[in-house]
């Protein structure tokens, strides 16, 4: 244990991954507004800076600037802590992920627990956020978040289960390595594009949709923004928020956008690996990643402008009845399939 | 009570999947994301144009000789749901036919609702709601507006009511024939 | 004694009564331009036609301005014939109208509109050139005709000959040229030519004053008197925007009938006048600085009662204004005689010409209400003349003035120096505001409520046209708020109500007079009615 090992470089890579982490989540709002505009016809935010990229900034600054305003009816401590509470786990999740082969916070053995484990904390900063806020809707939004998050816990956790029994390892970084091993069904005989054919997202890809289904309801995003509601719930647990403290919200839930995606792509999508590419150094390592993070994230804003929200029994049912027995089935046909190809 | 079975729709298993209906929205959208075709209007750069019998901002007009219509009847101002205007008449000064004027006239155009009532009940044509709805001032006083503010607003308008012209054209002399 | 039935009502009259009075005793109103109940029948505007059943006539209708009730006569106001009747004249004297209604300072009480909304046609079949007169004629300085509107009632000519009593109007040219104009060689002088104005019954006659100031459904309407001499003519206050527009007189038999002079109408400019006062003012090292108004007449008191309680009553001078009402007065005497047993009081006479019309040579509106309540020097005291002798010999060294001045005097104003303290009530700052120790800010008729004494002895309500300017409150509530801090055990008085009830048992001149009552009518005192009944 040295200082420059465990302090200083560990501490860069803190500074480096935050800092580019948060000007990507204030891109992706912006992302968010453009692509909805553009899929409604319209031209979303274009004013501030070139094509509007600074409009983020522009609204953050909107936001440090406003009146913050803390109801009498509150409770005090917990309204503060809520916001904090739901961003800051998804700041923390981003420890174990590999942007790139060297460029990782905390390469640990139990990547993915770490990710699960911190990820669902999430949910109380909603749920605390909903309480706190002593309002029949914010209410409403906490317990339908939390009562969501833990159906899909499990279907999120059932569906990596297949990942890991074909790398064996739930050190992510090894998982990445592995999806272009082809260890899998081809061989280790080929290169270049054909890797791709080895990303888990083809070996697994009843694994894939489940954890993309999943990932979605753990992120509150559309079909399943139940907590939030607008037109039910008045935008549910946030609605007593203002000034900065809705902009930590905000904040939080782009951000958990962010890690499931991260996530996604470290599991499924052959993390910061592409034709041969990653072999000209972890900045291009980091720009793949990137690359196929953002294209996951344009795929979570696409389907939020596409598809309506689902009803709360059809939520649930869907969870438990459906995800919840494939989730189990695609433990079972990659066990069997195992067994047959022996490997 | 009267009630009604309603049929509800079979579905298929491919249609019980969801998955091809989600696509299929999916689709839709991305085509509508390409679409080179936006309807937003860039608005300070590109004029909005207001429909027809649109109401914006009250405002006074002249008549195609730069006179200034209103009489100063009060009509507006006592037919004005919100008070928003009030008028204070003068005398006209000289000979002509037409006696009385508006000394001052304040539109509060924070208190205006752009009923158009005002316009409704002007039997002179004199006050319009023009098509202006872009104005702003940093102080309650600054947004009510006088009389000619307004009539820079209202611009000319030749037709209608011209009570100037009365007499010049009837080609009688000022008593009138004798018979 | 001639019993007729008019619209199915039976009703006996004086003989000789006309048909339209007839009708108004029923509380029937009859359309006229020409007929005013003070003026001379002339019967040429036909407006007041009504369909005569019996006895029959050659035409259905006649006119009942002039038509004398006999015994047995039918009448019907509102039957069709006489509805056509009068549509028909409607129609011939809304010819040559130039319908200018919007510019019209009439409109809203003309009663050209209102009988053309009744029986008009709201079409004109006249397709002719209409007749052009002269307009905006000056008839006098205050007055503007409009010969276009005119309809030659000739109200404004009979006005200037049978009640006015100087013929300065008359009726020129013929046939549709004829105008009303200023009488060849004369002018319009009279001192009541203004009344012409509320006459007319179109929009022919305008006031000067009033012309274009606002249209008249913008006002308010109080019943009120006018200050302006010891007649007290009933007048209407039309106030808007808390300023006073205009001063119409108010019908009353008692005081001034239909009329008031031209001096009282326009006489309210004062009212608005930049050197009102908006906040009681207490000296204060040699200057006069804005105060707390209850603060200030604590003060006052504090004066008034320390020097008493010194030197006592004798070296205390107390002048009452016979502008205040009487209320104010019974008030203020309660306060400098009862309280304080001030003996040296006095009212200051104002006087100027008057006439055997309505305009008095008394220009105090209350004087009779001030010598009843006893707003004079007791025998041996000093009254308003010695005052300044008395100051100078040391015998008065203390003064209370309640909404009065004597600016008039040099000598009197002069003499204010040496006293020790002067508190002043008033409207406004005079000279002898300015050296007074306290000044508690009242207000003018219009802003108060109470009742006055005309010269009669009728007594007439004032009642609140506007609001006060700034702090400033009715001098009564200032008065009121003296006798508390002299008499805290007692209960307050400062509601006009409740002092009028006061008075009526202090001074059994006023007893028998209901305030709730005078609101538009007058009630007279008791004496004078003593004497009028004598």
């Amino acid at each position: 244990m040295t200082f420059w090992t465990d302090v200083f470089w560990p501490a860069i890579k803190i500074l480096i991954i935050l800092n580019a982490v948060l000007i990507l989540v204030a891109l992706l709002v912006w992302a968010e507004r453009r692509i909805s505009a553009f899929i409604q016809d319209r031209l979303g935010p274009n004013r501030v800076g070139p094509a509007g990229l600074l409009q983020s900034f522009a609204d953050l600054l909107k936001f440090i600037f406003k009146e913050d305003v803390t109801p009498g009816h509150v409770n005090k401590p917990y309204f503060v802590l809520a916001p904090a509470l739901a961003v800051m786990p998804a700041m923390i999740a981003l420890a174990v992920v590999p942007f790139a082969s060297t460029l990782i916070i905390a390469d640990v053995d139990i990547g993915i627990l770490f990710v699960f484990a911190i990820s669902s904390l999430g949910v109380y900063g909603i749920t605390i956020g909903g309480w706190a806020s002593n309002n029949k809707y914010s209410l409403l939004g906490g317990i339908r978040s939390s009562a969501q998050m833990i159906s899909y816990e499990i279907c999120l956790g059932l569906a990596v289960i297949g990942v890991f029994m074909l790398s064996r390892t739930l050190r992510l970084q090894t998982v990445v390595e592995m999806q272009g091993d082809g260890i899998w069904l081809f061989g280790n005989h080929y290169g270049g594009f054909a890797k791709i054919l080895d990303w888990n997202v083809f070996k697994q890809p009843l694994g894939f949709l489940i954890f993309m289904i999943a990932g979605f309801a753990e992120t509150n995003r559309l079909p399943f923004d139940l907590p939030e509601a607008e037109q039910e719930l008045v935008a549910g647990y946030h609605t007593e928020y203002s000034s900065m403290k809705f902009a930590l919200f905000f904040l939080g839930e782009y951000a958990a956008m962010f890690v499931m995606s991260a996530v996604a792509v470290t599991l499924f999508l052959g993390g910061w690996t592409l034709f041969g590419l990653e072999e000209l150094g972890w900045f291009v390592q980091l720009l793949i990643f990137l690359g196929k993070v953002l294209a996951l994230l344009f795929f979570f804003i696409w389907v939020r402008w596409t598809l309506p929200r689902f009803r709360y029994d059809q939520l649930m049912r869907l969870g438990w009845q459906v995800f919840l027995p494939l989730g189990l089935l695609n433990i079972v046909l990659t066990g069997v399939l195992k067994l047959i190809f022996k490997v | 009570m009267a009630y009604k079975t309603v049929e509800r729709p079979v579905l298929t298993t491919a249609e019980k999947l969801y998955l091809p209906a989600v696509m299929k929205g999916l689709g839709l959208t991305l085509k509508y994301f390409l679409k080179r075709k936006k309807f937003t209007r860039q608005y300070p750069e590109e004029p909005t144009v207001v429909p027809e019998g649109y109401r914006g901002l009250p405002s006074l007009v002249k008549d195609d000789e730069g006179r200034v219509k209103c009489v100063a009847c009060s009509m507006c101002e006592w037919v004005c749901p919100p008070e928003a205007i009030r008028v204070i008449p003068g005398e006209l000064p000289g000979d002509d036919p037409v006696e009385k004027g508006p000394k001052e006239f304040e539109l509060d155009t924070l208190r205006c609702i752009f009923c158009g009532l005002c316009e409704e009940a002007c039997p002179e044509e004199a006050i319009f709601l023009s098509e202006t709805f872009e104005y702003c001032g940093r102080s309650r006083e600054e947004m009510i507006f006088g009389k000619e503010k307004l009539l820079e607003i209202g611009g000319v308008r030749a037709e209608g009511v011209k009570k100037w012209k009365k007499e010049a054209d009837a080609g009688f002399s000022r008593k009138g024939p004798r018979r | 004694m001639p019993t007729l039935t008019i619209d199915g009502r039976e009703i006996t009259v004086e003989p000789g009564t006309t048909v339209i009075r007839a009708a108004e005793m029923l509380g029937i109103h009859i359309p006229r331009y020409c007929w005013h109940p003070g003026l001379s029948i002339a019967g040429n505007c036909r407006i007041c036609q009504v369909e005569v059943v019996k006895p029959k006539l050659r035409f259905p209708c006649t006119v009942s301005c002039n038509l004398v009730a006999s015994d047995g006569m039918e009448i019907l106001t509102d039957s069709e014939a006489a509805r056509k009747a009068r549509a028909d004249v409607m129609e011939f004297l809304l010819l040559n109208h130039p319908l200018d209604c919007p510019i019209c300072d009439q409109a809203g009480e003309c009663l050209l509109q209102e009988y053309s909304y009744a029986v008009g046609r709201d079409k004109s079949r006249f397709d002719e050139e209409k007749v052009h007169k002269s307009k905006r004629v000056r008839f006098s300085e205050e007055i503007v005709y409009d010969g276009e509107r005119c309809i030659l009632c000739t109200r404004c000519v009979r006005f200037m000959k049978e009640v006015a009593g100087e013929e300065q109007l008359a009726v020129v040219e013929r046939g549709d040229h004829a105008e009303i104009a200023v009488a060849y060689g004369r002018e319009l002088t009279s001192p009541y030519s203004m009344n012409i104005v509320d006459l007319c019954p179109v929009g022919a006659l305008t006031s000067a004053d009033f012309r274009f100031k606002s249209r008249v459904w913008f006002l308010t309407n109080v019943p009120s008197t006018c200050t302006s001499c010891a007649r007290g003519c009933s007048i209407t206050v039309g106030a808007r925007w808390e300023k006073i527009q205009r001063l119409t007189p108010r019908e009353n038999p008692d005081v001034n009938r239909w009329w008031m002079c031209d001096h009282g109408r326009l006489n309210w400019k004062y009212v608005h006048a930049p050197d009102r006062l908006g906040k009681a003012l207490v000296k204060d090292a040699g200057r006069l600085a804005p105060a707390d108004t209850d603060e200030a007449v604590r003060r006052a008191h504090q004066l008034v009662n320390r020097f008493v309680t010194k030197r006592g009553a004798d070296g205390l001078f107390g002048l009452v204004s016979a502008r205040l009402t009487n209320e104010e007065i019974f008030l203020a005497r309660e306060y400098l005689a009862g309280v304080a047993g001030v003996k040296n009081l006095d009212v200051r006479p104002r006087t100027g010409e008057g006439d055997d019309f309505l305009i008095t040579a008394d220009k105090n509106p209350n004087s009779l209400g001030a010598s009843l309540i006893g707003i004079a020097p007791e025998e041996g005291a000093v009254g308003l003349e010695g005052f300044a002798e008395a100051v100078k010999a040391g015998r008065i060294r203390g003064a209370v003035f309640f909404g009065e001045d004597v600016d008039h005097d040099p000598e009197a104003l002069a003499a204010l120096d040496s006293l020790e303290f002067l508190v002043v009530m008033d409207y406004h700052l005079t000279e002898t505001a300015r050296k007074a120790d306290v000044v508690l800010p009242g207000v003018t008729w219009a802003e108060k409520e109470g009742t006055i004494t005309n010269v009669d002895g009728w007594v007439s309500r004032l009642n609140r046209a506007i609001r006060p300017p700034g702090e400033a409150r009715p001098d009564l509530s200032l008065l009121g708020g003296l006798l508390a801090a002299a008499r805290p055990e007692e209960e307050g008085l400062d509601r006009p109500e409740a002092v009028f009830e006061a008075l009526g048992k202090a001074v059994p001149a006023f007893a028998g007079i209901r305030y709730a009552d005078l609101y538009s009518r007058s009630g007279r005192v008791a004496v004078k009615a003593a004497a009028a009944a004598d």
